[in-house]
Parts: structure tokens; C-alpha cells; sequence
């Protein structure tokens, strides 16, 4: 079984577990006092969790310092980075099946992905600090999750045409998944922000066996969801750990643990994170 | 390098477990409650709030 379809699977089963209450809804969400490290909106009646971004936008938007849903990201990124973002998220796992419809696809300019810090902070943080003084949270009004997630369902319950230009935003960011992969992980997502920054200290990492990688790229080009170069930088932002370089032909790429002892064995130029190029 | 790396790891867990505590038991989690417990959202039928909340 290739690692692409243990992915698909765990997905799967992790979009259903956070949305039990969409088989089980008489049991209320008393659950949704708890945060997990994934981009799910809340008001999704089949939410059993809250998100993160939400709570936190919300908090900020009332002058709260959100202390329990930063503290459970910031432990989740420490855990694991962006592991979150390629194993667990349910927003995730719909892009990347967006991303198979086949129409044409773009490549995305690697400055771009720095946006997601712009929206981290203006939008989850500055403006809904000093411009809004009361929820719903600022970032929360454009989030395309709580759009397609809890728009469709309360479009199904309730009967009604959106305004035009909501209507227009969800569109264009379907477009925009449709056409870049991950793209709205790789440009928008302010959980993916914070969760990337931990990709460089976290406890589980990605680890690059120098001396076996040829630089071929087509862990880049053929495997990563993200067009991330793994043997440049095994540890940066962008990547979500997602471990499809994995299948890399040269078994130069793997993952560990960064209390774990190194082999003795271990050539020179084996570090987890020394480039070959 | 690396143990760079492993100060600022042990710092930052040291955070998130600070603000666990102080959020799990400080007054935080009165923010869960502003909209009962369905989140920021609106999920009833009434169509001004709906328009009101945004998210259909």
C-alpha cells in the first residue's frame, strides 16, 4: 500500500471522526468547547469540534487573549508541524480531491505562499482586535471552510440565495482549488501558518539522508502536493508532511524523532536537514 | 544548530502548556459560550440572521 492511499484513508476516517455529529446529532455538541489543530468550521451543525482560527479570531474579537485554543496549536506544532495539515484536516482532504477534477492547472509563484502570514495576523489577529467588537469573527466572514462547510448544509436546511458576492467568493476559491493544489493551505490558511513555523523545531520531523539523494526533483515534481523541494529544505513552512516523497526511488527521505540517537554507522554527511545541492 | 533548535522546541512547549493550563482553567472558556455552543456562526432558520452571520 502506497503512502498516498494510507494518506487518503486516514483522511477519510479523520473527516468523519471530527464530524460524528453528522450520524449521531442528538447528542448535541458539547464536544465543541475542545479545539483540534485542523481548519473545520464550528458552525457546521455536524462539527464536533470547534476550530482553532475561529475560536481564536473570536477571542481576539472580544479582547480575550485565547490561551486554551493558541496553547492547543502551539502543542499540536510542536508535536508534529504541519503533519495536521496532510494527515488530519478535513478542508485538506477536499482540495485535494478538488484538485483531481481535470481542467487546467496552474503553478503557483512561491512568494505567494508568504500571504498566509499577512491573513495569519491582519486577519485572525489586527483587525479583528481594533476594528470589530463582537463576534462573528472577522477572519471567519471569508473563510471559504465555514462557507462550503456550513453554507452548503444551511443552504440544504434553510432554502435561500446567498448575496452575490459571497456567492462570488466561494466560486472563486473552488476555481482557485481546482487549479492549484492546496492552494488555499499554500496561500490563505492561518492555521497553516502557525502550524508551518513549528515545522522547524517540531519533535517529529522530516529527515533527508544526504549522500542517497541525487537531487532529481521528482519528489518535488511527481509526488508533493505542495511542489515543495524537500532535498533543499526538509524542514520548512510549506511543507505538511504529507510523506509522499517518501516513495522517493533512492530512500533518501524519511522521518523521525529528534530526541533519537543517531547510528553510529551514520556517514558524515547523513544529517536530517544538509542539503546535497 | 541542533540545539538551537531543541532550546526553542522546549520554550515553545513550555508556552502551549501554559496556556493550556491557563486556558483550561481561567475564565477562557466563557468564549465557547457567547454563541451557545455552535461556534461563531448562526445554524437556525431564521433568514436575517443568517444574513446577519454570513456564512450562508
Amino acid at each position: 500500500m502506497t503512502t498516498r492511499i494510507k494518506r487518503r484513508i486516514v483522511q477519510l476516517v479523520a473527516a468523519v471522526g471530527i464530524n460524528w455529529y453528522l450520524f449521531w446529532p442528538w447528542l448535541g455538541s458539547r464536544t465543541r468547547s475542545f479545539c483540534v489543530p485542523v481548519l473545520n468550521c464550528w458552525t457546521c451543525p455536524a462539527a464536533a469540534f470547534s476550530c482553532p482560527i475561529g475560536a481564536i479570531g473570536t477571542s481576539i474579537s472580544n479582547h480575550i487573549f485565547p490561551f486554551f485554543a493558541l496553547g492547543i496549536v502551539l502543542l499540536a506544532g510542536v508535536v508534529a508541524g504541519r503533519f495536521w495539515c496532510g494527515w488530519i484536516c478535513p478542508f485538506g482532504t477536499l482540495q485535494d480531491y478538488l484538485h483531481k477534477i481535470p481542467t487546467y492547472k496552474l503553478k503557483l509563484p512561491h512568494f505567494l505562499t508568504y500571504a498566509r502570514y499577512i491573513f495569519l495576523v491582519g486577519g485572525v489577529f489586527i483587525i479583528p482586535y481594533f476594528y470589530t467588537t463582537q463576534s462573528p469573527a472577522y477572519w471567519c466572514q471569508y473563510c471559504p471552510a465555514g462557507r462550503i462547510e456550513a453554507g452548503i448544509y444551511t443552504k440544504v436546511v434553510t432554502p435561500m440565495w446567498p448575496e452575490a458576492w459571497r456567492f462570488l467568493v466561494i466560486v472563486g476559491f473552488v476555481l482557485f482549488m481546482i487549479a492549484v493544489q492546496r492552494g488555499f493551505c499554500r496561500v490563505f490558511c492561518p492555521l497553516g501558518a502557525i502550524l508551518g513555523l513549528c515545522n522547524k523545531i517540531s519533535v517529529w520531523r522530516m529527515t533527508l539522508t544526504g549522500h542517497k539523494c541525487k537531487s532529481c526533483g521528482v519528489c518535488q515534481t511527481k509526488h508533493c502536493p505542495v511542489d515543495h523541494a524537500v532535498y533543499k529544505n526538509p524542514h520548512s513552512a510549506d511543507c505538511i508532511r504529507c510523506l509522499e516523497c517518501k516513495e522517493c526511488k533512492f530512500d533518501a527521505v524519511g522521518h523521525g524523532i529528534v530526541f533519537k540517537k543517531k547510528k553510529k554507522d551514520t556517514p558524515p554527511e547523513e544529517t536530517e536537514s544538509q542539503s546535497p545541492a | 544548530m541542533q540545539n538551537v533548535r531543541l532550546i526553542i522546541l522546549l520554550i515553545v512547549f513550555a508556552v502551549a502548556m501554559t496556556f493550556l493550563f491557563v486556558g483550561a482553567f481561567g475564565t477562557e472558556h466563557k468564549i465557547y459560550t457567547l454563541y451557545g455552543e455552535t461556534g461563531p456562526g448562526y445554524t437556525g432558520s431564521d433568514p436575517a440572521r443568517i444574513r446577519e452571520f454570513s456564512f450562508a
